[in-house]
């Protein structure tokens, strides 16, 4: 009987339609989108935008890829991006160091956090991050002196302008540079969810995701494993928040620590399918761009309940997700 | 090994369904967006407007949008601007920063517009202000209040509204007309509703007022609100003043009738967006307060757009089927402003350029509605102020300032026990 569950992620799902080279075609082929003529600022942009969401995605998956459902990971890119921004407001760093710094932030909470909320299974663990999102966005919301509070940051610079021999690179008035930097940090993630699935550490994964006490039994350290995975999960979608930031110029609390942010990946990783590499890029890139380009151009007051209608869509009928099959 | 074709398809299928996906939208979008040069005569006015249409800030976006919508659909009605049809292209940016960029990028180096208008709360409006500025098209915000967005010294961001026409009122109401020791403050945690809040808070402070409650919510998501007036009511307080929005404000005001919290006065700062609702929350809202900027049928306009003032009133409740209210009514005299900046432009002969539009939109001097409109030259309007009202008998009364005042306030309020 066919299963029906998106949640049912025996290994024989997990490894089935993993199409590397030609995951890794579409990569490259990305790379020659801004050399056509008539994609102009707003396309780029929208493009960036969609590469971004596909990387929160594929960085959620990361830790589910561990077994753990996380409804919390605003808080890693809210950090992320908090945590870029002030570097560069309050100690005129160069936004480079300062995207770096944030993604560090968000990794060194969710180390923090792994050490407590390890100790929780499943939902438990799944509420815990949900909980702790809140508590973040309570605190930067109120931290009056160093965040700003509920009046949120303004003024957030771009990445400073790069000059190499004539050419420079220029951040804010060329819109190719942020899609080039978008695209390298969907390509690192999917680079090192590759990386991972090949080496010990994602066999650790797949065998804490199948049975945590039969994997213990075999000698796995489960909080290690579990706090790797949430470590790089935390990591990349730091990445996020912080490149968002310098993207934006503008960061409020209930933007970036917003619940729809944590269900954001959540929803375009079961779209696209959580069972393969490609799908969490395929969700994310498919719903981000068809809102973007077709449903909100004809329908724009009614575009989202399309949105709505096609994830139920494929939810029903295609439960391992577009790239799940049937 | 080899591959047959069968296999190739099987797998790389997916990957050219997604790219072609990419593409053939991409294609249409690129299509649509043509990048020829101006035509030296002017077929067609185009302008943008972003706004939240959905999402948190969806209920106050669409009312900005119907009077930003009424009065390009009432120029076209009057054969446009001198002659040229006018054509209004309306993007919903989900209530997202990252979607207010987007559409404002859209429309600029898409569709070409010569201005961009709309917008609601700073966090929206100061995305698109970004995109405006970067690519020198002049962009008339409906409703923003945050003071950091105009002291960035843009050139192309002008408003309609600022932070003082609600602080002055609010104190003045306080101070002058209710004579009140402690005020409590709630607000919503966007930037413009914090800062003014915090506004009121440091101008009642230094006029020996004393706020002893001071909090914030989420606008939308907190719907409790009976902890916070409970303690507003602890504290003895003579009046709360809300910094919410619509949603959080009709809450507020059903909770202090339901559990019967003797609080004072309740003053609804953002008005506009109280003034419907009201009306379906009953005598629950009798001896309420909120600001008001324009009411035609109380003479709330300012010297000179009386015609225009009776014109919009009546022309939108034939169309609409119920009164404007302020939101609307930011809408429409933004409409306005951009439309008479274009105007001008044409009528002083010179190529409708945004960046001719724009030094047209910094000159203008003109009564609207909403306000005698003349922007300084930071881009914020300079007579842009708010009066008070008060709900007696299902009915607005105007109490603050003296001067337009058309009744005595009726304060201390009576308890929900004596009404």
């Amino acid at each position: 009987m066919r299963n029906t569950d998106p949640f049912f992620w025996s290994q024989a799902h997990w490894e089935r339609g993993e199409h590397r080279r030609g995951l890794l075609l579409f990569l490259f082929a990305l790379l020659f989108l801004p050399l056509v003529p008539w994609f102009g600022d707003y396309i780029l942009f929208v493009l960036t935008l969609a590469y971004l969401f596909a990387t929160l995605a594929m960085s959620w998956t990361l830790l589910a890829r561990a077994g753990q459902i996380s409804l919390g990971h605003a808080a890693f890119f809210g950090l992320g991006a908090y945590g870029s921004a002030l570097l560069v407001l309050r100690a005129h760093a160069n936004p480079v160091v300062a995207v770096a710094f944030g993604a560090a932030l968000a990794a060194l909470f969710a180390w923090l956090m792994g050490k407590v909320f390890f100790r929780f299974g499943g939902l438990y663990f799944a509420l815990a991050t949900f909980a702790i999102n809140e508590v973040v966005k309570a605190v930067v919301s109120n931290f009056d002196s160093l965040t700003n509070g509920s009046q949120g940051l303004v003024g957030i610079p771009p990445f400073s302008p790069i000059t190499i021999g004539p050419l420079t690179i220029d951040f804010l008035h060329t819109r190719w540079p942020n899609y080039y930097v978008a695209w390298l940090l969907m390509f690192a993630v999917v680079w090192t969810t590759r990386w991972l699935m090949r080496a010990r550490v994602g066999l650790a994964f797949a065998a804490i995701r199948e049975r945590e006490l039969a994997a213990a039994s075999l000698g796995v350290d489960l909080g290690l494993y579990k706090g790797r995975a949430l470590l790089i999960s935390a990591f990349f979608t730091g990445l996020c928040g912080a490149f968002y930031a310098h993207l934006i110029h503008f960061l409020n609390p209930n933007e970036v620590f917003s619940l729809s942010l944590s269900a954001l990946p959540l929803v375009m990783s079961m779209f696209g399918g959580m069972t393969t590499i490609s799908g969490p890029l395929i969700g994310a890139l498919t719903l981000y761009l068809v809102d973007a380009f077709i449903f909100q151009p004809l329908f724009p007051f009614s575009h989202q309940m399309l949105y709505g209608i096609a994830i139920i869509g494929v939810l029903l009928f295609m439960p391992r997700g577009l790239s799940g099959g049937r | 090994m080899r591959m047959s074709v069968t296999n190739m398809a099987k797998r790389y299928g997916r990957w050219l369904a997604v790219a072609g996906l990419v593409i053939a939208g991409v294609g249409l979008l690129g299509c649509g967006g043509g990048t020829a040069p101006p035509a030296p005569t002017v077929k067609e006015i185009v302008i943008g407007e972003v706004e939240p249409l959905t999402g948190v800030q969806g209920p106050q976006g669409k009312l900005v949008h119907e009077g930003i919508q009424y009065a390009i659909d009432e120029a076209n009605a009057a054969g446009g601007i001198n002659g040229i049809p006018i054509t209004l292209l309306s993007r919903d940016d989900e209530s997202k920063p990252e979607q207010s960029a987007a559409a404002a990028r859209e429309l600029i180096t898409q569709k070409k517009v010569v201005a961009l208008m709309g917008g609601y709360v700073d966090t929206l409006v100061g995305a698109v202000s970004e995109v405006a500025e970067e690519n020198k098209v002049p962009y008339l915000a409906s409703s923003s209040l945050d003071e950091r967005l105009t002291a960035r010294g843009y050139h192309y961001f002008f408003r309609m509204s600022k932070l003082s026409g609600f602080s002055d009122a609010t104190v003045g109401l306080a101070t002058d007309v209710l004579h009140a020791k402690k005020v409590a403050i709630f607000h919503a945690s966007t930037p413009g509703a914090t800062q003014t809040s915090q506004r009121i808070r440091d101008d009642l402070v230094a006029k020996g007022v004393e706020v002893p409650v001071f909090e914030k919510f989420v606008p939308g998501k907190t719907t409790d609100f009976v902890p916070l007036l409970n303690k507003a009511k602890a504290a003895g307080v003579d009046l709360i003043v809300s910094a919410g929005f619509t949603g959080d404000n009709v809450n507020m005001v059903r909770q202090l009738q339901a559990n019967k919290i003797d609080a004072g006065g309740f003053l609804v700062l953002y008005g506009a967006s109280l003034r419907v609702p009201t009306f379906k929350l009953g005598d629950a809202a009798n001896y309420t307060f909120h600001t008001a900027i324009w009411d035609d049928k109380r003479g709330l306009t300012p010297p000179g757009s009386e015609e225009m003032s009776a014109a919009f009133a009546k022309g939108f409740l034939e169309k609409m089927g119920r009164p404007a209210g302020g939101l609307e009514q930011h809408g429409y005299s933004t409409g306005k402003a951009i439309l008479l900046a274009i105007q001008h432009t044409l009528d002083a002969g010179l190529e409708l350029t945004p960046e001719n539009v724009r030094d047209q939109l910094a000159a203008l001097d003109v009564p609207l509605p909403l306000e005698h409109l003349k922007f300084d030259e930071k881009g914020d309007p300079l007579f842009y102020q708010q009066s008070i009202m008060q709900i007696q008998g299902n009915k607005e009364v105007i109490v603050w300032p003296e001067e337009r005042a058309a009744g005595k306030v009726v304060f201390p309020v009576p308890t929900w026990e004596e009404r």
